[in-house]
This record gives C-alpha cells, structure tokens and sequence, in this order.
C-alpha cells in the first residue's frame, strides 16, 4: 500500500530544475528521505504539500492530486518544517491552538487538542510561557506539535533532531517512532543524520541532484555481504592480520583497530579470529558478521 | 467527539497517547476570520503593543468627548440656544462636530493602525510564520484577508466608538433641537466616514507592512510617507487662506492619505466652507476625484502586500 | 597550549562555568555536553569573546580576552546563523582573512584555497543570503582556516551538512589535528564524533565531568558493569561455563542464542573468553560490547 504515487515528476524553479522525472512510491509507515543537500528533498516535501506547481509529470497524494487538490490536501497533512518558525508573541497554547485554527478547528476544540497534543509532545509546565524564551528542544517539540494538531494521515518531518542534545534526540526518536507505529499516521523524515533514520524508519528513498538513486525497505537494503567480518581489537596489530591471513582470511579494509576480513564460507569465524589472536597476542574485543549500515547504502547511492 | 471503545468498561485504564482528530471542522470560507481572530487577541494581552494600543485608543476619543464639552458649555451658557454655538447652513449643524473632531482625531487614528496593522505581515516573515501558515489549508488570499480584517476592525472601532458615543449624547440630549430631524442619515455617513478610513489605512498599513522586514520599518515608512503627504500637500497651499480656496486648490490641499479620507469625510457629511472654532473649513474638494484615489490606494495596498507573500524561500544549490 | 585554571563565568545570576581547570592538547578534543552545559561559554572564553569571572585562562601563554595579537593564530566557526547575507562568500573569507592579518598579496591565493578545500569554489561568488544551511556552515569553516591557525575552534559544525560533507570536514579537521594543531569540536551528533576522535571533555551543568581517553573514561566508570553480548547456537551451554567464572557478575540469555554477560574487569574477561571457546568448541556467531560505544558513555556519564 503506498500513500503517494510520483509518476515522471518534473520540478523548476524557473530555469533551474529541482526535480526531474521522477516516479516512485511512498510506501505506509515511517519513510525516510535522504539526500545531499541540493538534491531536491525540501522542494518535493512542498510540492507534495501542493504548494508549489510541478512543472509536468503527476503526483497522487493520499489519493488527491497535487495540482488541483493542494488545499483540501493540506487538510491531511502536517509539516514540520526544518527551520525555526513561531507566531510572535504566543505561547505554546495558543501556537498550537492557533495552528489547529488555521485548519478548520473551533476554537474550543483546538484550545483541548492543542493541550493534548503539547502532553504528548512532552511540554509540560512549559506550555504556558512565551515561545521567543524557548531552548531547542522545546521548539523541535512545539513544531511538531502544530503539525500533528489537525490530526493528519501524513506527516513530513524536516531534520526532525536538528541542534538536539543526545537525551532530546533520543525523546523526538521515539515520539516519531511510536506516531509512525500504530497510530496511523504516515511518516516522511528527511534527514542527513542516518543513525536517526535507521532506528525510526523502515524504508529510505534516496535523491540524488533531483533524481532516484536508489530506494526499498532497509532491511533489505542492508542486507551484507555474508562473507566479511569486521573486527575490533584491543589495539591494532599487524601480526593478527598474518596469523589471520595463515588461516585463509583476507583483509578488506581497516580504520584504527578495526578490520573488515573476508573469510571463506562455512569456516567457524569464533575459532578462526581466536586462533590467530592467541598466536599473535591480540586481544579480540567483539566481531561481527558485516553489517551494512544506512550510511554505506547512502554513499555506494552517491558514487 | 465520540470516546473509543478504550474508555468502555473492558478496557478501565484509558490509553493516553495519541489519537487521531475527528472532530467537527469550521467551513473553508470562514478561514480569514482565523486570522483575524488570532491578530484581534493579541491586543488583548498585559504587554508593550496592547499597552500603547489602548492608549492610543482613549486619546482617540478625546476630540470628541472636547467638541461634546464644548456643545454642552455653549448650549448651557447662550441659555440653551446652541444655534449661537454653531450658526450654518441647516442640516450640517451637528454633522460639523464629527467633521471637526475626525479632523483632530487623525493624528491618533494613524498611530492606532501603526499599532495594528506595522507587524501583521512583517513580524510574520522575521519569526519565519509563513511556513507554518502556507502548510495549512488556507489560501494566501485567506491570510491576506485576515491580515486585513484585522487591521480594520481594530481602526473602524477606534473611530466609530468615540463617534458613537458623542452621537449618543446629542441623542439623548440634544433631540429637541433638532438633532435627528436636522439630518436623520447621520449615523450612516458616521459609519461610512470610519469605514472610509479604516480601508486605507488597513490597505496602506499592510501594504507597507509586507514590503518592510521588521515592524519598525514599516512604521517608520509609513509615518514618512502618511507626513510627508500631508507636510507637502499643506506647503503647497499654505499661502491660500482656507476659505478662499478654489475646489482645484481644496484638491490639492487633500492629496495626501489623511486628505484623502478627510476630503470625503468632508464632502459625505456635506460641510460648507465657513469657520468653527477659530479653525476655517475649504471648499470641499471634488469627492469623484478623492474616491478614485481612495480606491487605488485600497486596492494596491493590497495587491502589494499580495505580491509579497512568497511560497517559497529559494535556496540555489 | 590552552589551559584553564579555576576559570568560573556567570552572567547575572546565571551560571555558565563552575571552576573548570583543564588543558588542551594538540590533537583533536570533542567538547561534548548536554545543552546548557557551559560549552558554548567555554569555546567564547577561549577565543577571547569572554572573560572569564574568576579563573584564570591562558592560550600560548596569554590572555585571549581583546589579544589581536592572538587572534591569528585562532580560527573559530560559531554555531549562530548570522553571517553577512550580502556578501558573496568570496568576499566573506577575503574580509575575514585580512582581519586576521594575512599580507596583501597572501590573501587571494589563500582565500581560493580555503574555499578549494570545504569545496565550494562552484558556489563562492553568489551572495551568501541565497545558501542553504550546509553552504554557510562551510563558508564559516573556510573563514576558520583561511589562515592557518593553530588553533581551530568550531561550534557545532556538522549541524545542517549532508553524510558526504560530514565526512569531508570530519577528514579535513582530522588532518588538521594530525598536523599537530589543537583541534576543538563541540558537537551533539556522537556517533560522528566517535569516528573522529576518542579524546573528549564532558562538561554537565556548568562543570567538568569528564576528560580523557573514552576508553579509559569507560573502564572507570564503576557503576555501570560491562556489558558484553554473545550470539551462539550454544547459548545455554556458553552461559553455564561462563557463570563458573569469577569475575563474571551476571550472565543472562536474552533471546533464545544470546548470552549478555556483565562483568567489571573487562579484560580479564577479554583474556579468558578465547580460551573458554577453544577448549569448549563453542561457535560463536558475533560478540560485542554494546555499551563500549560514546553515546553510553555520554549517558552513563550525565545521568550517574
């Protein structure tokens, strides 16, 4: 089931093009949008948002379409834009309020869905002080809050953890997780943080200078090389590497006292790595089968 | 709203994260008023700008409730005879004091749409407000007309009120004199002579408002532009005393904002050129003219502030 | 070299540092801290922006507070947004490298380079209001070096750049601080931090936590045993030999093949593990330490 459908969408700015012929499919659940910067993800997230007009090609959004349907879209979509926005003089009530206003909500009822969703978001006393005196994090969680005020189906969230301290971006990862899981409601993260995309979302869609260069479900994705083993030893040692290569492993690759080898199919890793520690007096620290991690797939996309 | 089935008796502890919105929605059409509402509440607050707002808004009141003063003084003094008081043409008796007071009131006026209207679009952009409003479903012309409804109701009710009240006093006291029969449409030329004001200033205001980035600038703009207007339409005919002037000389001497809605205060209360409290009142200027020039300046206020409001900020590369 | 010495700072009644004494080495140090933890303050008082309260703070020996003459041999990239928005980036670095006293002719050449190096030579001659936020952070870094100082402060510099950038920059100050230069980086994303250097300096509310190697700072941290995680088809059987150990506190089978084991002598346990494999035959599928990572210590660290 996707929630968007792009067929051969075409983006400018005038002379520049942003985007260009792009098809593909937002699937349901929690999506991750990955890019360098210039790649076109802001411009496709307003697009999608139908306010700004592809230049050709078409794109179906929750099944409306963005060129004519952009208002009543927006109805069922919340954005929470990468860079810090408020409404001068509010506090994080009435921001909020204000917000679920703005999409149709009486009065009464955005007042009571505004404090509901501020709880969720983890504003607590707060929420009644003025928006201007707010740290980073406060202000990452109000964003968030007026975008999910309305009760949207789809949410984009740009740079979701941006300027967060390692206890803030672990309290946004799991509110994004936990919205995107069960609750209904459609996540697009966008973000360059990979570690942030891989613990929230399940699938990836990554840009490259306004086309598709590669995109499916992480896991997938991710799936190694079965062959190669990465290493951590106490401390680097190149008598391990020997004893190793005695064995029949080979060295792909090192950082530090770190090394990726390639052994044969079918050998016990345990008792290769152990043998050859204990011949060379290295101190295994852990190993592992060869993990691809977001961040590979992003760079092997970028080559 | 209806309860899920998490609150019914199988279920005792409810489930607090969160839920979706089901609730009932407000029509499409009334979105402006959002806006608008929005802006209105902000001058109901215990800071600076609401401060000064209601400030402004008494002195406001003040050229009325001093013409009013002087009706009673006179009418009380001349032995209950206030035709001494005023002595003009029939029909314009009254109608004269909202001219005069209007006349006095402007300064006030222009410093309650400054309070207004100089940061509705402008401190919008410097706290980087438009994207969170262009992510909702609402039109730029929404947001615009909001913005401008704001601005209006708050000038029109700065400038109605304290006409109303001075009319409520010669209602109640000046009736057997005349008062309604003299001219019964006064109440309607009052609302028009407010709501006249109220659409410039709110068009101008806005106007400027989108143009400049902070709202210091724009009111910085504004007042240059609003005196300035007015400092070179009196220079021009200064040397004309007021009651000799020609309708030609009358229309320059009101070709600046607050002449412009002056001119046609002027002009729909039907005031005569004769003298008032030491002041002289011209010629009316022709309203044909001051209406055209009314309606440009509402109207390109408002296509400017229009052609302002981007979508999208462009980042190259 | 930097040091500080009982250096205390507070605005009003608000305190920023509580008599820190460190040092500096050369190298590449992380500045880490959860926000309000005085880190900004610290990088201010070192690039002489502050002074410190009480304290006393010393960079090569003198006093960087209003020191131009200290000035060119520090490079620093705040983490605000406001650069000059009408300047082109060109002209940005070009400006700022004659404030920190390049010679004339120098400052062309030098100032290509600069931007040659974070890569933005396509892009130099717009105006810097038209940049995306990874665009700025790099102009800032360009100003930083354009002069080759010999120290290079930056706040938050990864923020807003994409994986490739980051990696390029994190390249770029790793060379720096192999060419001897002292190197600060104040940054969140630790992950990042971790790749680039294991010398770090925790503050916490206003004080210093914690500075040194990150494994030394792990092996002390007593409270929290080590936690190491073995994955085997023998899991049951791996944890009953791995209880008779003595120095083994806890064993648990987590799922049904891993065995999380906690201990507070590391590398006894690193010694002994091999031998236990070898002699049982055990196959053992991965094994790893999932708290030996930054981000726990960080947590280990913050939260006692």
């Amino acid at each position: 089931m996707s929630i968007a459908t792009l067929t051969d969408l075409t983006i400018a700015y005038g002379p520049k093009v942003a985007v260009s012929n792009l098809s593909v499919e937002i699937p349901e659940g929690c999506v991750g949008l990955l890019g360098p910067n210039g790649a076109g993800k802001t411009t496709l997230i307003k697009t999608l948002m139908g306010f700004l007009t592809p230049a050709s090609g078409s794109a179906n959004v929750l099944g409306m379409d963005v060129r004519r349907e952009g208002l009543r879209l927006r109805q069922r979509i919340g954005l929470m834009p990468e860079q810090d926005c408020h409404i001068p003089g509010m506090n994080a009530v009435s921001f909020v309020a204000y917000a679920g206003e703005l999409s149709g909500m009486p009065r009464s009822q955005a007042m009571r869905r505004a404090h509901e969703v501020l709880e969720y978001c983890g504003l607590g006393e707060a929420r009644y002080r003025n928006v201007e005196t707010y740290s980073t994090g406060m202000k990452q969680r109000i964003k968030l809050a007026q975008a999910l005020v309305h009760g949207p189906k789809l949410m984009f969230l740009d740079e979701p953890t941006n300027g967060l301290d390692p206890a803030g971006r672990e309290d946004m990862l799991t509110l994004v997780r936990d919205i995107s899981h069960g609750k209904g409601v459609n996540v697009v993260v966008s973000s360059h943080l990979l570690p942030d995309v891989e613990r929230t979302c399940d699938n990836v869609i990554v840009m490259r200078e306004g086309h598709l260069a590669r995109e499916g479900d992480i896991a997938t994705l991710k799936q190694g090389n079965e062959a190669h083993v990465d290493v951590e030893l106490y401390a680097a040692s190149d008598a391990f590497l020997e004893s190793a290569a005695k064995r029949g492993a080979a060295l792909v690759s090192r950082l530090g006292s770190r090394y990726t080898l390639r052994i044969a199919e079918g050998v016990d890793c345990g008792r290769l790595l152990f043998e050859s520690a204990g011949e060379s007096g290295a101190q295994v620290r852990g190993f592992r089968p060869s993990l691809r991690t977001l961040e590979d797939i992003f760079m092997e996309a970028m080559q | 709203m209806t309860e899920g089935p998490r609150n019914s008796v199988a279920t005792p502890i409810s489930d607090l994260t969160y839920r979706d919105y089901d609730g009932p929605l407000l029509s499409r059409r009334l979105r402006w008023w959002s806006v608008t509402a929005g802006g209105l509440r902000t001058l109901w607050r215990l800071d600076l700008r609401a401060i000064a707002f209601w400030i402004c808004a008494v002195l406001c009141t003040g050229p009325y409730l001093i013409l009013g003063f002087f009706l009673w003084i006179t009418s009380t003094v001349a032995g209950g005879n206030s035709r001494a008081f005023m002595g003009s043409a029939p029909g314009v008796r009254f109608a004269m004091l909202f001219y005069f007071a209007l006349r006095l009131q402007h300064l006030f006026l222009f410093v309650v749409a400054l309070i207004a209207g100089a940061g509705s679009v402008s401190a919008d952009n410097k706290a980087n407000a438009l994207i969170v409003y262009l992510a909702k479903p609402i039109t730029k012309m929404d947001y615009l007309l909001g913005k401008w409804a704001n601005i209006f109701i708050v000038v029109f009710g700065a400038a109605l009120v304290p006409a109303l009240m001075l009319y409520l006093y010669c209602l109640a006291g000046y009736t057997s004199e005349g008062f309604l029969r003299d001219d019964p449409w006064l109440i309607l030329r009052i609302v028009a002579v407010s709501a006249i004001a109220a659409s410039v200033h709110a068009s101008l205001v806005l106007g400027f408002s989108a143009w400049c980035r902070t709202p210091r600038t724009a009111s910085a703009v504004y007042s240059a532009v609003y005196w300035g207007a007015w400092s070179i339409a009196f220079a021009l005919t200064l040397r004309t005393p007021d009651e000799d002037m020609t309708a030609a000389q009358s229309l320059v001497a009101h070709l600046s904002i607050s002449g412009v809605f002056i001119g046609l205060a002027q002009n729909i209360y039907r005031v005569t050129p004769s003298r008032f409290l030491n002041a002289d009142f011209p010629t009316p200027p022709p309203w044909h003219v001051l209406s055209v020039v009314a309606v440009v300046l509402v109207l390109g206020g408002i296509a400017a502030a229009r052609a302002r409001i981007r979508a999208v900020e462009v980042i190259r590369g | 070299m930097i040091s500080l010495s009982h250096v205390s700072r507070w605005y009003g009644q608000v305190i920023g540092l509580n008599d820190v004494t460190c040092a500096f080495q050369p190298g590449l140090t992380a500045l880490l801290g959860p926000n309000g933890a005085g880190k900004s303050t610290m990088l201010k008082l070192i690039t002489g922006q502050l002074r410190p309260t009480t304290g006393s703070l010393s960079v090569y020996g003198e006093r960087p507070f209003a020191n131009p003459r200290l000035f060119s041999r520090l490079g620093y990239v705040p983490d605000t947004e406001g650069v000059y928005t009408e300047l082109t980036g060109r002209e940005f670095v070009t400006m700022l490298a004659a404030m920190a006293g390049l010679a004339g002719s120098d400052i062309d050449s030098r100032t290509a380079e600069a931007i040659e190096t974070v890569g933005m030579t396509r892009n130099a001659d717009r105006k810097i209001g038209g940049y995306s936020k990874g665009m700025r952070q790099r102009i800032k870094v360009a100003q930083a070096i354009v002069h080759d100082p010999d120290i290079l402060v930056l706040d938050e510099p990864l923020n807003g750049l994409d994986p490739v950038a980051r990696r390029e920059l994190a390249a770029l100050l790793q060379c720096q601080a192999d060419e001897g230069k002292t190197v600060i980086v104040s940054s969140h994303i630790l992950y990042e931090v971790e790749q680039m250097t294991s010398q770090i300096m925790l503050l916490h509310r206003s004080r210093l936590l914690a500075l040194g190697d990150i494994h030394e700072i792990r092996a002390l941290i007593d409270r929290h045993p080590h936690r190491i995680a073995i994955a085997s088809p023998q899991a049951r059987e791996l944890a009953k030999r791995l209880l008779d150990l003595p120095f083994v506190l806890s064993v648990r089978l987590e799922e049904a093949s891993i065995v999380e084991v906690e201990t507070r002598t590391p590398d006894a346990f690193y010694a002994r593990f091999p031998e236990i494999v070898l002699e049982g035959g055990f196959k053992i599928a991965a094994f790893d330490s999932p708290d030996n990572n930054l981000e726990s210590v960080f947590n280990y660290l913050i939260a006692g």
